[in-house]
C-alpha cells in the first residue's frame, strides 16, 4: 500500500509543475494554450534521445531537451505573438497537433508509435535515484524548486505585467511594457518547465509514446487549472493533485473492475472540469491581488462602504 | 538641449486614410513645453485618430511627427512611454481585474522585476522596486483622492473613479508629455473642478506638458493655452482661448450652431462611457 503511494510521488510531482508552469502562461497572461502536453513531449522526446543515443547523462539530457521545448515555443510564439485570444488558443492545438504528428512519423529518431524505451531513471553526477524513496526525493526536489522558482515569478513585478496585457494589451503598451516580447518570454518559460516535466517524466516512467503527449493530456492539464483555480499558483497545485489522485485511486481500489478504469477516468475528467466550469468557474482557490496595501481587510472593508455610498448616488 | 520655446512635440502634416475616408487631412500641430494644449472638435472631427498618431498608436498615410526633435514613427507604440510620453484612452483601459493600486503600481517605472533576467539575478532589487511601485502607487492614489478603493478591483469601481484612476496610472509614468482623450467626459461638476486642478497643478508644480481631446467647451476654455479646432480632419484654427472664441471661421463652423455643439458633447458621454456616468458634462457651453 504505501510502496504504491510512494511511487506515485514522482508523477503527482510532475504533474504540479505542468500545472504551475501552465498557470503562469494562461492564468496570468490570459493566453490559452493546448500544447503544454506537446511542449513536455518535448522534453520527454529530447531527454531520452539525448539520454540513450548519445549517451548524455540523464540530468545533462534533460536541461538541454528543455531548453529545446523553450526555444519551440518561442518560435510558435514569435509566429501568432499578434492573434487575438481565441485565435491563439487555436493555433497553440496546431502547434500541439504538429508535435505529436513528429513523434508519430519520425521514426528514425522517435522509433514512432512503439515509442522510446530503456531511458535511464534520474540520477546526477552518476548517484542514481534507485529506490523509490530516492525517485520520489528527486522529483519532489527538482519540480518543487521550479514550481517555487515559478511562484516567484508569479509574484513580481513581471507578473504584474502578465495580468494587465490579459485585461488591454494597448492599455499596457500605453505604459511603455513591450507586450510582444512578454508574450514570447512566457510561453518559452512555460515550454521550458514543462520540458523538465516531460523530461523527468521519461526518465521516471523509463518509456514512452506519443499518446503520452498527445491533446488529451493538454487538456487534462487546462483541467488542473480549471479545478484548482486559474491565475492562484497553489490552487492550481491542488487541482492537479487532486485530478491526478481521484482516477489513480479509483483505479487501484478497484472500485471499477479494470476494464473500465480508462473510460471511467475519462468520465471523471469530463464531469469535474464541467462541474467546475459551470458552478465554480474561479476554482477552488480565486485568484488574488498580488499587492496589497496596508491592512488588507480594514481597507476592504472601508472601500466597500465607500462605494456602496457611491453607487448609492448614480 | 532645445530652446524652450522649441515645441516639445510637433506634428506636420498629417494624413489618415481609412479606405476612401479621409479622417485627417494635413494636420499639424505644436505643443510646446509647460503648456495645456486641447483639440476641440465635433464628433468625427478626427480628434482621437490625431492623438493616436502622435502617440504612436496608429501609423498616419503621411506626415511626420517629432517628439523633443526625434523623429517618432516607425517605432513600436510601447517605446513612447520610454521617450517621456504616456497617454490615456477614451474608453479608458483600466486593467479591470487589477486593484487600483496594482493599475497605477504598474506604471511606475522600474526595470527591476520586469523581466524574468532581472528577477533572476536581481532578486533583491527586484523586490524593493516592486515594493517602492506599490508606495508611489498609494501616494498617487491619495493624490487624486481615491486612495481608500486602493484593494478594490478596478473594474468594480465608479466611472468617474476609474478616470481619476487612469490620471494616477498617467501620473506614475513620469513621462513629460501626457495626453488625455477626453479626461472631462461623463464627470460630474465637482469632479471636473478636480480635474481642472489636478490638470493645473502637473504643468505648474511638476513641469508636465499636457495634450488633451475634450468635447467640454469649459474646461477646455478654462484650462488650455492653446486650443486647436479640428473640422472634418482638418485643423481650422489655433490660438489662444481668448483667439478661438473671436475666430470667425470656428464661429461659422461652430458658435452659430451652439446647440449642434452640445448634442454633440451629450451623444459623446454616451457613447464614450457605459456604466456609472455621474452627471452629464457642463452646459457653460462657449462663452462661459
Amino acid at each position: 500500500m504505501s510502496d504504491y503511494l510512494l511511487s506515485l510521488v514522482p508523477f503527482l510531482a510532475i504533474n504540479v509543475l505542468l500545472a504551475t508552469s501552465l498557470n503562469l502562461l494562461v492564468g496570468y497572461s490570459g493566453l490559452m494554450s493546448v500544447s503544454q502536453g506537446a511542449s513536455m513531449g518535448v522534453g520527454a522526446y529530447g531527454a531520452a534521445v539525448l539520454a540513450t543515443r548519445e549517451n548524455l547523462p540523464i540530468a545533462l539530457a534533460i536541461v538541454l531537451a528543455a531548453i529545446f521545448a523553450g526555444v519551440l515555443g518561442l518560435v510558435f510564439m514569435a509566429l501568432v505573438a499578434q492573434l487575438a485570444t481565441d485565435d491563439f488558443i487555436l493555433a497553440s492545438f496546431a502547434f500541439q497537433m504538429c508535435l505529436v504528428a513528429v513523434f508519430q512519423q519520425w521514426t528514425g529518431v522517435t522509433n514512432g508509435e512503439l515509442g522510446l524505451s530503456g531511458i535511464p531513471g534520474p540520477s546526477l553526477f552518476g548517484a542514481a535515484a534507485s529506490s523509490e524513496v530516492a525517485l520520489a526525493l528527486t522529483a519532489i526536489v527538482v519540480c518543487g524548486l521550479l514550481t517555487l522558482f515559478i511562484v516567484y515569478l508569479g509574484k513580481s513585478r513581471y507578473a504584474l505585467i502578465l495580468r494587465a496585457m490579459r485585461e488591454s494589451e494597448r492599455g499596457a503598451a500605453a505604459l511603455g511594457k513591450n507586450v510582444t516580447g512578454i508574450k514570447l518570454s512566457v510561453f518559452a518559460v512555460s515550454a521550458a518547465f514543462a520540458g523538465v516535466a516531460g523530461g523527468l517524466y521519461a526518465s521516471v516512467i523509463g518509456i514512452i509514446t506519443p499518446e503520452n503527449f498527445d491533446v488529451t493530456e493538454s487538456i487534462l492539464i487546462v483541467a488542473f487549472l480549471l479545478v484548482g483555480g486559474i491565475g492562484n499558483m497553489w490552487g492550481v497545485a491542488l487541482g492537479a493533485a487532486l485530478l491526478y489522485l481521484l482516477p489513480e485511486l479509483i483505479q487501484h481500489f478497484g472500485v471499477v473492475s479494470a476494464q473500465y478504469t480508462g473510460p471511467v477516468q475519462q468520465i471523471i475528467y469530463g464531469a469535474v472540469i464541467a462541474v467546475f466550469v459551470i458552478f465554480r468557474p474561479i476554482g477552488l482557490l480565486p485568484e488574488r491581488p498580488l499587492l496589497w496595501s496596508g491592512s488588507r481587510r480594514r481597507t476592504s472593508l472601508v472601500a466597500r462602504v465607500a462605494a456602496a455610498r457611491g453607487s448609492g448616488r448614480s | 538641449m532645445k530652446s524652450p520655446e522649441a515645441p516639445l512635440l510637433e506634428a506636420r502634416g498629417l494624413t489618415v486614410r481609412f479606405g476612401g475616408l479621409v479622417a485627417l487631412r494635413d494636420a499639424s500641430l505644436d505643443v510646446r513645453p509647460g503648456t495645456i494644449t486641447a483639440l476641440i472638435g465635433p464628433n468625427g472631427a478626427g480628434k482621437s485618430t490625431l492623438l493616436d498618431v502622435v502617440s504612436g498608436f496608429r501609423p498616419p498615410s503621411h506626415g511626420e511627427v517629432r517628439f523633443r526633435g526625434q523623429d517618432l514613427l516607425r517605432r513600436s507604440s510601447y517605446k513612447m512611454a520610454g521617450l517621456g510620453m504616456a497617454r490615456t484612452f477614451q474608453n479608458i483601459e483600466v486593467f479591470s481585474r487589477l486593484t487600483a493600486a496594482e493599475n497605477v503600481a504598474l506604471a511606475v517605472p522600474g526595470r527591476d522585476g520586469e523581466s524574468i533576467t532581472t528577477l533572476v539575478t536581481r532578486p533583491r532589487r527586484s523586490r524593493d522596486s516592486r515594493r517602492r511601485a506599490l508606495d508611489r502607487a498609494l501616494e498617487l492614489l491619495e493624490e487624486v483622492g481615491i486612495a481608500r478603493f486602493a484593494n478594490e478591483p478596478a473594474g468594480e469601481l465608479s466611472y468617474g473613479v476609474q478616470k481619476m484612476l487612469v490620471l494616477a496610472r498617467l501620473m506614475a509614468t513620469e513621462a513629460e508629455l501626457l495626453m488625455l482623450d477626453e479626461p472631462g467626459a461623463g464627470l460630474a461638476r465637482t469632479s471636473l473642478d478636480d480635474l481642472a486642478g489636478h490638470m493645473r497643478r502637473l504643468v505648474a508644480e511638476s513641469g508636465k506638458t499636457i495634450l488633451f481631446v475634450d468635447h467640454n467647451m469649459q474646461l477646455v476654455l478654462d484650462i488650455a493655452d492653446f486650443v486647436y479646432v479640428l473640422h472634418h480632419g482638418e485643423i481650422i484654427a489655433g490660438g489662444t482661448p481668448a483667439e478661438i472664441r473671436g475666430n470667425r471661421r470656428v464661429a461659422d463652423v461652430y458658435l452659430s450652431g451652439e446647440t449642434l455643439l452640445e448634442s454633440d458633447a451629450g451623444a459623446a458621454s454616451g457613447d464614450s462611457g457605459g456604466n456609472d456616468v455621474l452627471d452629464t458634462p457642463t452646459r457653460g457651453g462657449l462663452r462661459g
